[in-house]
């Protein structure tokens, strides 16, 4: 795996007319890292995420995804495919999944067939067993009731056109966590979930291997959960390694040793996460 | 500087061991007399929140007795027994849809319950801060929106300049010419409860009000209520603002029941495993029980 799932180097971000809601940020991310990201409203905190997740382009400095990291994001307003039903836009997170069994099906019929090409069939075949091994897909049915009860999904074939806001979040959130990326961008995942929820959550971040970076105020997600916190301060990034205990010591000390007003805190360059190399 | 007032306090609190957070919350019910001080109070008053006390709260908070409320053909809740005590902090905990904000209406006469008894003692005020914040208008500046042009406003029994009142809701200065349509969703959320509060209540019942805040806002709405001189209901998701102010967890438990538990939400957490065993690890989907 590379060394750095991200890097940032100096990255910017300025909005019309000309405030500069993120300023000469340089970060490297290492795979594994459990990142939570905190600040003000109006730091620039979902900014810094639309940017690491692909969907804003519009910035200044470089910014690199690692080849072959998969990204899944939670945005604060995710949206649904009003097409489909409550479980049917939970099951595209295991589409993968979904395909291979399906194309594993249509091969045992294929085998039957009078004219059939046994050495292609076996070829296909071990490629689709692959994958059912690697994404567990004979448990689909366990992991998708898992999810649902977790974080309490309205009933499987509810119109998605009818849900609370609340509820698609959830929905959306079960989509994401079943399909497995090696970095997740959450944009408050704590939102509209109730404490056992939370609780659940934290549990399963704790125990993802993947990267993790979630803007959250949820305190116990970022004292258990978090290797790292990312504080956004006036547009720049600041990174203590260390959880939500260690940063509030860190922030008392800051805060002791009185910067004086209107002094903005310097810039850093920073590698943020414990590796898993 | 308050803020850091505040911060010293939640790193205490960080510091503390699990006992010694339930003893702290505790005490607050034996040093009611000392929250009701005027000194105390005075010292209080700088805090980045500070909620304006009501009357002097007597003995008899609040007692609830074998409440049921149904909606159309499904049970809400049933049996639902609880008793306040004066100066307790009561944590709501629960899924989405089981009848948490029905409970406040109940409370506030604004819905009738389909059997059991509501008690309000006769020196209790209540102030309601509900979950819409819809009713703010957009027009008005939050100076504005709390004091409706006055200078001097009335909280319960005594008077207060209203900028004085309104900054103690974390609107510095230029703030509070902010128009509300232009807030974000935490400010709006303070706005709601500066605007509400004007009332000066001594039971505060609190729906959801931790949503939205960042922690800075969190750890002064904590503070706020710790030196709050009443009782407060507070429906919340965030496990650590539970923990740091609940005298008492109230919680609508998956199978329909509701619980009243004496301690905060991990002290409640402990106590709900020993009772369902491995399967209480995971939340299940909110099944409604129906009526026959």
């Amino acid at each position: 795996m590379a060394q750095y799932v991200y890097t940032m180097n100096r990255v910017g971000k300025i909005v019309p007319p000309k405030k500069e809601i993120l300023k000469d940020i340089s970060l490297s991310f290492f795979p594994g890292a459990k990142i939570g990201v905190l600040g003000l409203n109006g730091s620039g905190k979902s900014t810094l995420l639309k940017i690491m997740a692909g969907i804003d382009n519009e910035f200044n400095g470089d910014a690199k995804l690692a080849d072959g990291i998969k990204v899944g994001y939670l945005a604060q307003e995710p949206q649904l495919n009003p097409e489909k039903d409550v479980r049917g836009n939970v099951e595209e997170g295991l589409q993968e999944a979904i395909d291979a069994l399906a194309g594993l099906e249509k091969i045992y019929a294929d085998y039957a067939e009078p004219d059939a090409d046994f050495d292609a069939l076996a070829k296909e075949q071990a490629k689709l067993e692959d994958i059912i091994q690697a994404k567990d897909a004979h448990n689909l049915e366990t992991r998708l009731d898992i999810a649902a009860n977790a974080l309490r999904l309205p009933p499987w074939d509810a119109d998605v056109g009818t849900l609370s806001g609340g509820e698609q979040r959830r929905v959306a959130l079960a989509r994401l966590l079943l399909s497995e990326p090696d970095m997740l961008l959450l944009d408050e995942p704590t939102n509209h979930l109730d404490a056992e929820s939370v609780a659940w959550l934290e549990h399963f971040l704790e125990d993802f291997s993947g990267t993790v970076v979630a803007i959250t105020h949820d305190r116990y997600f970022l004292d258990n959960a978090a290797g790292w916190i990312l504080e956004l301060d006036r547009g720049r990034g600041i990174p203590y390694e260390g959880n939500y205990s260690v940063w509030l010591e860190a922030k008392e000390k800051r805060l002791e040793q009185e910067l004086p007003q209107g002094v903005e805190p310097k810039g850093h360059q920073g590698r943020i996460g414990v590796g898993q190399v | 500087m308050s803020n850091q007032k505040a911060i010293k306090a939640e790193l205490e609190w960080v510091r503390s061991n699990p006992k010694g957070r339930q003893a702290k919350n505790k005490a607050r019910l034996q040093r009611f007399d000392e929250l009701n001080s005027q000194e105390f109070q005075s010292r209080n008053e700088t805090n980045e929140i500070y909620i304006p006390p009501g009357a002097r709260l007597g003995d008899k908070v609040i007692e609830v007795a074998g409440l049921r409320k149904t909606f159309g053909d499904r049970l809400l809740f049933d049996e639902v027994n609880f008793v306040v005590p004066k100066g307790s902090i009561v944590g709501i905990i629960g899924a989405n849809g089981m009848g948490k904000s029905t409970l406040f209406r109940i409370l506030m006469d604004l819905e009738t319950p389909d059997g059991g008894n509501v008690v309000v003692g006769d020196t209790v005020e209540l102030g309601y801060v509900d979950q819409s914040r819809d009713d703010l208008d957009g027009s008005k500046t939050v100076w504005e929106e709390v004091s409706d042009g006055l200078d001097i406003i009335r909280i319960g029994s005594y008077e207060v300049a209203s900028r004085s009142y309104v900054g103690r809701f974390n609107f510095k200065g230029s703030d509070q010419q902010k128009f509300v349509k232009d807030l974000s969703g935490g400010e709006r959320n303070r706005l709601h409860l500066a605007k509400l509060l004007k009332q000066g209540a001594n039971v505060l019942l609190l729906d959801e009000p931790t949503n939205d805040l960042d922690v800075e806002t969190l750890r002064a709405l904590e503070e706020a209520l710790l030196a709050f001189p009443g009782s407060a209901l507070v429906i919340s998701h965030d496990r650590w603002f539970l923990d740091r102010i609940a005298t008492h967890i109230l919680a609508y438990e998956d199978d329909g029941s509701v619980v009243f538990h004496e301690g905060n939400y991990t002290d409640y957490e402990v106590d709900r495993r020993q009772r369902q065993g491995a399967d209480a690890a995971v939340p299940s989907r909110v099944k409604h029980r129906r009526l026959k």
